[in-house]
């Protein structure tokens, strides 16, 4: 009974801990200023302009930048607004592309 | 012995495709690289991401800059005459042709409309807008105009053509989405891969001193020629590195002793062929130097013959002489 009871303490104390993390991390996708889609392909005007194209016209998507050398296409957010992982995987995939990776705010060098 | 049949298939399989992607050792042509502009800084003419580019009838050359969102009019020399665009009149400026009666044509990628200017810049009227429709777009990448002023469109995601008057209206349209599975495409000088009239992003467009339609159907990485009422005619290419092949067809433009010039995107060269589609020649390859290209998208050639690309990874037009092509 003990143990039962220790064991349900331990939980509660993790769920605790991990409770704030999560949080952030959605925050983090919910207001990220900037949001950066690996794109694979991503090498001549005729596709890279559709990509920015579709990107632009997402609700909560101010400014599109696409960095054709490395295949990545970064998306400045409106404040306040969010933009979601499913309108993004689409647009890139109306633009006839597969996202790679999703990295909400600035991507590592 | 069907396993000995299977694997001498299998053999013979990856040997054509081994030969498709070997670059073929061809003596290329020296390329007559005349002069080059665009690439260093300057308030008047320097160019961002230019894109396409045509010589008028007064023998100026228009370019369309997409990042910039701007056309630009230099003389054949590159001395800069006009601009002129914004970001009021222009999102993404891409294709640019011109009427034999001077009339500039533009098309707008990301508004998905055509715009009509005089040869100074003075807008006159526009048409079209966002769909699947008649007279709608999805990217209208390029256009081209015949001798009788009527205009002819890439809707680029709508994989198709659009034919229109000198005025907007609506006349027809051809083609739909089909890709050329990539097997086929390289080895379509044994089995003819078919799929006429069918495109898979078609960039550019260009009508020929006959009257004839030229499509670069890009990502099928081929060229498709049709009459004016959009019957197929002929095509040739296919995907690879050696002459006669491409790797994304880009610009298109015809000589005057009747070559046609057509840019091979990814393999950084302009290619020349005959009107039937017989590879003749080539010249360019990957860098930064004269007669190097980053990704050529557009082609131009003036009365004299000689050939203006559009070098839009290196920011630049380079002029070629075109007495030797």
């Amino acid at each position: 009974m003990e143990i039962e009871k220790r064991s349900r303490l331990l939980l509660v104390m993790m769920l605790m801990l991990i409770a704030p993390l999560l949080t952030q991390s959605a925050k983090a996708e919910e207001m990220s200023a900037e949001i950066s889609i690996r794109v694979d392909g991503l090498t001549c005007p005729f596709c890279a302009y559709g990509l920015e194209k579709k990107l632009k016209r997402l609700d909560g998507a101010e400014k599109i930048h696409i960095d054709i050398e490395k295949g990545i296409a970064h998306i400045q957010v409106v404040e306040g607004k969010k933009v979601e992982e499913k309108d993004l995987k689409q647009a890139v995939e109306d633009a006839g592309f597969t996202a790679k990776d999703i990295i909400y705010g600035r991507p590592q060098k | 012995m069907k396993t000995k049949y299977r694997s001498m298939l299998s053999f013979f399989t990856f040997f054509l495709l081994f030969l498709s992607l070997v670059r073929c050792a061809e003596t290329k042509a020296i390329s007559d690289f005349v002069i080059s502009w665009g690439a260093e800084k300057s308030d008047r003419g320097q160019l961002d991401e230019p894109f396409d580019a045509v010589v008028g009838p007064k023998g100026h050359l228009y370019v369309t800059d997409a990042r910039q969102q701007k056309v630009l009019k230099f003389d054949t020399d590159g001395k800069f005459v006009l601009q002129w665009g914004d970001a009021k009149r222009f999102e993404k400026p891409t294709g640019i042709t011109v009427s034999e009666d001077g009339f500039v044509y533009v098309s707008d990628y990301d508004n998905d409309h055509i715009l009509k200017f005089k040869s100074d810049g003075t807008f006159i009227k526009q048409w079209g807008r966002s769909g699947e429709g008649e007279g709608e777009f999805d990217s209208p990448s390029s256009l081209a105009v015949d001798a009788a002023g009527n205009v002819y469109v890439t809707d680029l995601y709508n994989h198709r053509i659009q034919k229109f008057t000198s005025e907007g209206t609506f006349l027809l349209s051809w083609g739909k989405e089909g890709k050329v599975n990539n097997m086929r495409s390289v080895l379509n000088f044994i089995f003819d891969e078919g799929s006429e009239n069918l495109f898979y992003y078609p960039a550019k467009i260009a009508v020929s001193p006959k009257g004839e339609v030229y499509v670069s159907d890009s990502y099928n990485n081929r060229v498709q020629v049709f009459d004016q009422a959009g019957r197929f005619l002929r095509k040739w290419g296919g995907m690879g590195f050696w002459g006669g092949r491409f790797r994304v067809a880009s610009g298109i433009a015809f000589g005057p002793k009747g070559h046609v010039y057509i840019a091979d995107f990814y393999n950084n060269r302009v290619q020349i062929f005959n009107a039937e589609g017989k590879y003749l020649d080539q010249w360019g390859d990957e860098g930064t130097e004269p007669g190097q290209f980053e990704g050529p998208t557009g082609l131009a050639v003036d009365q004299d013959g000689d050939i203006y690309v559009v070098d839009w990874g290196n920011h630049r037009i380079q002029k070629f002489s075109g007495n030797k092509k």
